[in-house]
């Protein structure tokens, strides 16, 4: 009797203990996005903004080609982005995994370019890229691989990609550690135990460091996949969507639509439709990269 | 495990690579701020600084409010780690500890919230705060990096409250301690790692915030160090020097935040994403 007492009385305090927490949730939370689903509902072209239902929707999908379009360069920033950013990564981790010497000093370094503020990393590159004085024009023209200087964040095809690389950039670190704390947990004696049957270096990974890493790979990619999709500090900074809509992407269509525009309810129908894309693309991932529950 | 000569020398060319690849943009802007002017628009751009001055940190100080921003940035940081800390801690105890109805629900709604890209809500917050008339305020920019990171502190933070043994708090209350005496002397210390990995995540994070900011805070009453150096490309003409000036303040707390605290930053974002 007692002890169901107390039970009661703890689960109580357990509540009251998150109650603040969940308000503060709640305001921040469940109030804007309420908000947001209100917004997308009404159309702020007359004075008084009136309600048109999910006319926002119904145009941003079947009327709207740039959507398409803009929608296609954000999923081709992600998926360059993530994938050399996983290549080099991954290549990273395997490489410190077995070095103990100096690893903290390196892992610092390394992490350091996850420490800079993203926008101002992108302020570096956009010096380093820049076409009259940048530094990387210099170093291949000196090399002999370009001819003349080359306008990097101007070319109507390829500065999407040299975007999704900048953001490569930063966000290597945070795969590294994740996947280095993957590695870190696989018991060196299964190494051990394939050396003696005869394995090589490319069998073990096959057979040993990959499906353990299954979980460490799936986390990481997703995490850096929703995070890139909804990343807007980058190409704000480095071409705001130029040369003309060459690198406009969701996002800054999203911001221009609210700001530049005053389509306030067509981007709040944006927004939600977001949402649901980055759901799709966890969803996706989960699906591609899974790990085997049966093994 | 024993490596041969050949693949350990590929490691540390892997790593070499990697590492110039990395600090070759942070080195580049660090030497730019050391530059004048003169030697920044030559033709063939100069490898190190040939004359050091320290003149672009004093005119972006003098010419440009950016003590303001440095202050701006500061105490939205701190504000808002503080509050994180305040709020989450409590509530991931409570989470950790105590049954209660829709507990796993509340708990994984937390990770929803994460997958919610945060751009989408700056409209309904730009109007909340217009409507609030805290525009243009350090308050409004601590409440939305708040929004933004106490699901992520809760989530983390659950995990260490949950390593904490059960038998040594009720052994505490059978010696006659009180319920905030066991908080604080017992569960709280033991889970002091997975708070300090929280907030310094969270620091970080709210110090690299760039968009709310952006369309938050118009003037040095809340600008932070972030969007103060992006101003410059605003600019007719770009001042490369002084910006490169700009791009260090902005970065060097984060520097100095890695080196001391590198071991508690792996751990945030290892247990945030393992778990998560």
């Amino acid at each position: 009797m007692i002890r169901s007492d107390k039970i009661v009385k703890d689960s109580l305090f357990g509540f009251l203990l998150i109650l603040p927490s969940l308000l503060l949730l709640m305001l921040l939370v469940v109030f804007p996005v309420g908000y947001v689903l209100y917004l997308s509902t009404l159309n702020f072209d007359t004075l008084i903004p009136n309600f048109v239902g999910l006319r926002n929707y119904t145009e941003l999908l079947f009327n709207d080609q740039f959507f398409w379009i803009f929608l296609g360069h954000s999923m081709e920033y992600v998926f360059f982005a993530i994938c050399s950013a996983f290549v080099v990564a991954l290549l990273v981790a395997l490489s410190l995994n077995t070095i103990n010497k100096f690893q903290g000093t390196l892992r610092t370094f390394a992490l350091w370019c996850w420490a800079v503020p993203p926008v101002i990393a992108s302020l570096m590159w956009k010096w380093i890229l820049n076409d009259t004085n940048g530094v990387l024009n210099d170093m291949l023209l000196k090399a002999g691989i370009i001819h003349q200087q080359v306008a990097w964040l101007a070319l109507s095809k390829g500065t999407m990609f040299i975007l999704s690389q900048v953001h490569a950039w930063t966000i290597i670190p945070f795969i590294m550690v994740i996947l280095l704390a993957g590695l870190q947990s696989i018991p060196l004696e299964l190494y051990e135990v394939a050396s003696i049957d005869g394995a090589n270096g490319l069998q073990k990974f096959r057979l040993i460091t990959y499906p353990l890493l299954r979980t460490a790979v799936l986390t990481s990619v997703m995490l850096a996949s929703i995070f890139a999709f909804r990343h807007i500090d980058i190409v704000f900074t480095l071409t705001k969507g130029g040369p003309g809509e060459a690198t406009e992407m969701l996002v800054t269509y999203l911001y221009d639509n609210a700001f530049a525009y005053m389509k306030i309810g067509y981007a709040a129908a944006l927004s939600v439709i977001m949402v649901f894309i980055s759901m799709l693309i966890v969803l996706v991932l989960v699906k591609l990269i899974r790990p085997n529950e049966s093994q | 495990m024993k490596l041969s000569r050949s693949s350990k020398i590929l490691r540390v060319l892997v790593l070499v690579l990697y590492l110039v690849f990395s600090l070759f943009p942070i080195y580049w802007m660090f030497i730019t701020s050391l530059k004048s002017d003169n030697e920044v628009y030559i033709n063939n751009p100069t490898y190190y600084p040939h004359e050091p001055t320290m003149d672009n940190y004093i005119s972006i100080y003098t010419g440009r409010p950016y003590a303001a921003y440095t202050m701006n940035s500061i105490i939205i940081t701190f504000g808002t780690t503080a509050a994180c800390i305040v709020f989450g801690t409590v509530a991931a105890y409570g989470f950790s500890r105590f049954k209660f109805f829709g507990n796993r629900t509340l708990r994984y709604s937390l990770l929803v919230s994460r997958v919610f890209p945060p751009i989408s809500l700056i409209v309904p917050f730009f109007m909340m705060i217009g409507f609030l008339r805290i525009y243009d305020t350090k308050l409004a920019n601590i409440i939305v990096n708040t929004y933004m990171w106490l699901p992520f502190f809760i989530w983390i933070t659950i995990g260490f409250f949950d390593t904490v043994p059960r038998e040594l708090e009720e052994s505490a209350q059978i010696d006659g301690a009180s319920r905030m005496q066991v908080f604080f002397r017992i569960s709280m210390p033991l889970a002091l790692p997975g708070v300090a990995a929280a907030s310094i995540i969270t620091f970080l994070e709210t110090w690299k915030e760039f968009i709310y900011n952006l369309v938050l805070s118009p003037t040095a009453n809340a600008k932070n160090l972030s969007v103060g150096a992006s101003d410059f490309i605003a600019d007719m003409f770009i001042s490369w020097e002084e910006m490169g000036a700009g791009a260090i303040i902005a970065s060097i707390p984060a520097f100095i935040f890695v080196i001391f605290f590198q071991k508690y930053i792996v751990q945030g974002l290892t247990a945030g994403s393992v778990k998560g």
